[in-house]
This record gives structure tokens, C-alpha cells and sequence, in this order.
């Protein structure tokens, strides 16, 4: 089995804000060492908005902590390359990352609740990237950071200032988050589930207000979601990943129109139609995700696959084209080509 | 304000209580007047001393009068001395005051350096051997401490006086020995308030800003986790001030401690009344002031709504 037959080409052009290249990441526990992440490929250009879609524990904010390298202690990049903007962060040290870190690259959390700091007043919060990567004058930081709060939407920014998160709504400090990750006009925002804590109609907001920061300012954006529909709305191209495995990557539009692996299918059919009459339940995917401490030889999806076959159980596929322009899938029998892999 | 105008009330009745009860145990606690009077006094004698002092009229009379005085500021003649208790607690209250910022200083120095770096080191040797250190500061009692402090600094070294007052210098035995529980308890509180907000969303996101551990701790993470410390830090010197019985006994301190253990033996009923009112005024003041901060340090933290 070659690595380097199944990665993906990567661009050497500048457009290229993060590639990443084979990961491998392992996990020490006390008892256990599991590999959580299994050769990762894939890249975002520049302006572009990749979503990282899977179920929980596939691994997904594990791929996003990478790309900023604010892994927990016990996991450990142990293969493979990630570049950010050109630069290999891979074995960048600490203090080198640091410089990079809401500079170059930012990142939104989940819980807007908690992700911020409770006892400082968020324009100071937003400030402060501003104070560790820019050399500018603390009259022009204040003057950056109202704009920044104007442009993320916040009404009458300098009373806004000096406001303390508990003071704000949920949907606001999101946006507070999003000024804070905005603040050094980074190349690559890391959104890890930005709106799975808020409100519907807030969560539409944030997602209207991300793909128009993509359009203003050419930031490219990598958003992880288990939420299919936000990747529908916001992303160009989707990566869907299982078990620690990117098993399908492509366009939305082809995504959604094409689906090849069988997984993705089972995804796309457990959302629920408005236009189909359902008889009965709504597709559900047999079984639970498998133990990645324990995962099968062969493909990590067969014990949940209904097209299973003998070659399933003994290799594990790779990315591989589908035929269509720009679409990857590493599935030994893709839906809607029988013929690949065999 | 209307807060603090609250407070103070109900400190006022607080206190009410506490001298309610001090001075029932007290008058159960036995009869100063056989002590007082000598071996070979008469019964009359007896008699006319227990009427100077105004313990024979009913126990009802003695206890409005006890309060009233109260509220004229008059905290009554010691027994003993006959001098009034206010002069006696005057006298020694510096003595007390000055081993209780001693041992402030120290503890607060060193409970919170290594609350903090065990924190800060969790799992690591610093950790490792600081800690069991805390404990051990924790689990000697003051006797024991300051005993082994005179044994080795004063009696083998000579380094400190082993007892009494003598400018700075005797001040350190004893401010060791009372700050050595202080410490371990502001020391755990801080390794613990520390390690929880280290472990809070906020921080992430601070490292994902770029932050270093060093801004990170000093502008995220302590003011987040003031707020046990502050209690905590509260409490000790309250009880600091209240004056260290043991410690003091130990070092023939002559501060509120010693004077409480004398005028307890001999029974001065208005001496100890007054130095419990005035521990109970000390304990309730320290825990306004520690309120009022709570509010300074957390936005959160409204004053003056109930609870309920």
C-alpha cells in the first residue's frame, strides 16, 4: 500500500492557505494508544470554505486543533505534513506557533458562553490579538477594534467596548468571537461548530455573517460541523471524515448531488425532507461508530456498510477519483460506479 | 451604600447575639468572686465584693445592663486590673496585630507562589515536592511547629529568641509558626482555583489568540480565580487578628491570644466579653470588606440583591 500513490495532488501555487498532507495523530492514554487520525489529505485555497462533517469523536475538531497546533498533551502528530500559508507548522516550535496563532490563523469556538474570558470586557478581548501580533498605537488599536465590532455587526460599538460577556446574547458574543478571530486579518479562520449552541434563527445570522467575511476579505474559513445543512449553506467543498478518515471529499454541489460513499449517502438520507411524504422512520445508518482503539483491518465503515464485500474486510481504501471534477472517495464500491476499485 | 447600611445592621445584630450568648456560658462558667477573693476572706467580705461587682442583683438586671452599657460604648472595668477593658485590649491589640501581618505576609507570599506554581506544574516534580510539603505544614498543629522552631532556630542555632518581644527579629518564630497553616490552606486554594480555570473554554481561545502562559496567567487566569482565594484569604485574617491563642502562649506573645487564655482563668467576665464582641466585630468587617471586593473583581457579582 503507497502513501504517496493515494495523496492527493497538492498545489505548490500560493493560493494554498492549508495543506495538509498524510496526518497521522495518536492518542496516549493511561491504558490505551489509539490513532485517532489515519493520513488526512486535504487543502483549502485561499477565499475558500472547506466543512469538515462527521459525527462526533471522527476526529474532526481533532484535524482543526492540528492546524493551529493546540492539540491536548497526550495526542501526538506521529506522521505526515500540515502547511500553513506555505510554511510547514508540523514541527514549528512553540514560540514560533505562537506568532501564527490569531495572526495568521484564528479560530471560533462553540460555546460563545465560555469561550470567552468572563471578567474582561470583550473589546479588550478582541484587542488583545491586536496588541500581541501588531505594533500599532493603543488609539488605533481602539479605532480597529470598533471597526472590527461594526463589521461584524454590533450595534453602537463603543458602548459595546467595555461590556462584559454575561452582559450580551449568545448570538452576540458569537459575533464577539468572530471580531476577535477577524482582528489580524488572519489567512485561515478555524470555525468548530460556531453555531451549534445558538438559536436557529441566530445560527443563520452567523452563518450569513461568515460567508460575507469570506467574501469582504478573502479569508479562507474551515468549518466543522455534524450539521449537514450548514455545510449546504456556507461551504464550497466538503470533507467528509469517519473514524479518523477523510472517506470522502468534493464540491457541495457534487456532494450533495453524487454522494459515492455509502456513508455519506446514510448521512444525506437521515435529513429529514420536507418534500418526500415518509411512511415509516427516517433513514438511520445500522450500527454505532466503531472503536477507534480497536478498529477492523480493511475499511473502518464495513461492519455498518450494506455493499460489504471480501476485499472491505482486508484493505483499507484510499482516496481515489470518482470520474467527476474534483470528488474523492475511498470506497471500494462507490455508489454510482461500480466499477472503481475492483 | 444602602448595602453597606444593611450590613452594618445586621453585623449590629450579629454581634447582639454573639454577646448574648458569651455572657450566659460565661456567668454558667462559675463565680469570679471566690477566685478573686482571698483564701481567708469572710463570707461578708465575699458578699461586699459580689455587691461591688454587681453580681448579686438577678441575672436578667445584669444582662440589660451589660447591654445598655454596650450601647453606650462602655465595655465595663476589668475585675482583676480594675482598669477599663477598653485600655487592656488597646494595649495588647498591637502586639497581635503585628504577628498577624507577619504571618499575613508570609503566608500570602508563599500560599500563593506555590498554589500557583504547583498549578501551573501539575504532574510535574515541582508539584510534586511542594505539595507534600503543604501537607505536612498543614497537618502539624501550632504547638508542635513552634516547638521544633525554637528547638533547632533558637536553642541550637541561636539565630532567634525563643520567646517574648524584642523588636523584629523575635517576630519571626512565631509569625512562621502561625503562618505555616495559613499558608498550606491559601496554598491549596490556589492550586485548585488555579487548575480549575485552566481547564475553562476561555483559555483556549486565549491560546488559539496567540497568548503565552505568562499573559495567560496574569490576565485571564488570576482574576478568574481571585475570588476562592479572596474568601479564603478572608477568613485567615479574621482569624489572625482574633489573636493566635496557641501561638501566642507558645512565644509568651502578649497579644489578644495570651490575653484571652488570662482572662478567661480568672473569670474577668467583662475583659473576655469584650474581647469576643471585639473578635466577632473583626470577623464580620473582614467578611463585609471581602464581599464589597467580590464585586470589584467579578462584574457578575451584584451587591445588594438577595439571594433569594
Amino acid at each position: 500500500m503507497s502513501l504517496e500513490s493515494t495523496m492527493q495532488p497538492i498545489n505548490k501555487d500560493d493560493d494554498v492557505v492549508l495543506a495538509v498532507k498524510d496526518l497521522f495523530l495518536e492518542f496516549d492514554n493511561f491504558d490505551s494508544h489509539v490513532t485517532a487520525l489515519h493520513g488526512l489529505n486535504f487543502t483549502i485555497r485561499r477565499g475558500e470554505i472547506l466543512g469538515l462533517v462527521g459525527e462526533s469523536g471522527c476526529g474532526k475538531s481533532l484535524t482543526s486543533l492540528s492546524s493551529i497546533k493546540l492539540l491536548p498533551k497526550n495526542a501526538k502528530i506521529t506522521g505526515g505534513e500540515i502547511q500553513l500559508a506555505g510554511t510547514s507548522i508540523t514541527h514549528l516550535p512553540e514560540k514560533a506557533m505562537k506568532r501564527l496563532r490569531g495572526n495568521t490563523i484564528s479560530m471560533i469556538f462553540q460555546e460563545p458562553m465560555t469561550a470567552l474570558n468572563p471578567l474582561i470586557p470583550v473589546g479588550k478581548q478582541i484587542e488583545e490579538s491586536l496588541i500581541l501580533h501588531k505594533k500599532i498605537s493603543r488609539a488605533k488599536r481602539r479605532q480597529r477594534v470598533i471597526e472590527l465590532l461594526q463589521s461584524v455587526g454590533i450595534p453602537e460599538p463603543e458602548a459595546r467596548y467595555h461590556q462584559f460577556p454575561y452582559e450580551l446574547s449568545g448570538g452576540m458574543r458569537q459575533r464577539i468571537m468572530i471580531a476577535m478571530a477577524l482582528a489580524c486579518d488572519p489567512k485561515l479562520i478555524i470555525a468548530d461548530e460556531p453555531t451549534t449552541a445558538l438559536d436557529v434563527t441566530i445560527q443563520s445570522q452567523i452563518l450569513d455573517l461568515i460567508k460575507d467575511i469570506r467574501e469582504r476579505y478573502q479569508t479562507s474559513i474551515l468549518i466543522i460541523t455534524h450539521d449537514l445543512g450548514v455545510v449546504a449553506d456556507v461551504a464550497d467543498k466538503v470533507a467528509v471524515m469517519y473514524a479518523g478518515h477523510i472517506v470522502e471529499i468534493a464540491t457541495v454541489h457534487e456532494l450533495y448531488d453524487h454522494p459515492s460513499h455509502p456513508y455519506t449517502k446514510g448521512l444525506l438520507n437521515s435529513i429529514p425532507d420536507l418534500t418526500t411524504d415518509y411512511e415509516g422512520e427516517l433513514d438511520s445508518i445500522k450500527g454505532s461508530v466503531p472503536d477507534l482503539s480497536a478498529l477492523p483491518a480493511g475499511c473502518p465503515f464495513q461492519d455498518r456498510c450494506k455493499n460489504v464485500s471480501e476485499k472491505c474486510r482486508v484493505q483499507n481504501p484510499q482516496l481515489a477519483p470518482t470520474g467527476h471534477a474534483d470528488h474523492f472517495v475511498a470506497c471500494w464500491h462507490p455508489i454510482g460506479d461500480e466499477t472503481i476499485g475492483k | 451604600m444602602k448595602y453597606i447600611g444593611r450590613r452594618i445592621l445586621q453585623a449590629i445584630i450579629a454581634m447582639l447575639g454573639v454577646s448574648t450568648i458569651v455572657f450566659f456560658i460565661l456567668h454558667l462558667s462559675g463565680d469570679p468572686v471566690k477566685l478573686m477573693a482571698p483564701q481567708d476572706a469572710s463570707a461578708k467580705d465575699i458578699a461586699v465584693l459580689r455587691h461591688e461587682l454587681g453580681l448579686d442583683q438577678p441575672l436578667g438586671t445584669q444582662y440589660l445592663h451589660f447591654i445598655g452599657n454596650i450601647f453606650k460604648g462602655d465595655l465595663g472595668y476589668s475585675y482583676i486590673q480594675n482598669v477599663p477593658v477598653i485600655n487592656i485590649i488597646a494595649s495588647r491589640f498591637p502586639y497581635t496585630l503585628d504577628l498577624a501581618l507577619g504571618a499575613l505576609i508570609l503566608s500570602l507570599f508563599f500560599g500563593i507562589s506555590i498554589g500557583l506554581l504547583s498549578a501551573i506544574f501539575r504532574g510535574k516534580w515541582i508539584e510534586k515536592v511542594l505539595m507534600p510539603i503543604i501537607l505536612i505544614g498543614q497537618s502539624m498543629p501550632a504547638f508542635w511547629t513552634g516547638i521544633l522552631l525554637i528547638m533547632f532556630l533558637s536553642v541550637h542555632l541561636h539565630l532567634f529568641p525563643s520567646s517574648g518581644v524584642g523588636g523584629i527579629k523575635s517576630l519571626i518564630l512565631p509569625s512562621i509558626t502561625l503562618a505555616s497553616l495559613s499558608t498550606a490552606t491559601i496554598a491549596r486554594m490556589t492550586r485548585s482555583s488555579v487548575i480549575d480555570q485552566l481547564d475553562q473554554d476561555y483559555v483556549r481561545t486565549a491560546y488559539s489568540k496567540g497568548v503565552g502562559k505568562g499573559r495567560l496567567l496574569v490576565r485571564h487566569i488570576f482574576r478568574n480565580s481571585a475570588i476562592p482565594i479572596i474568601t479564603i484569604v478572608g477568613l485567615e485574617i479574621a482569624n489572625l487578628l482574633g489573636g493566635a491563642v496557641i501561638t501566642e502562649t507558645i512565644f509568651a506573645w502578649p497579644g489578644l491570644g495570651q490575653l484571652t487564655i488570662q482572662s478567661i482563668s480568672s473569670r474577668d467576665f467583662p475583659l473576655v466579653q469584650a474581647i469576643v464582641l471585639l473578635g466577632s466585630a473583626i470577623f464580620i468587617g473582614v467578611n463585609l470588606i471581602t464581599d464589597l471586593l467580590y464585586a470589584k473583581v467579578d462584574p457578575r457579582i451584584k451587591l445588594g440583591r438577595d439571594a433569594s
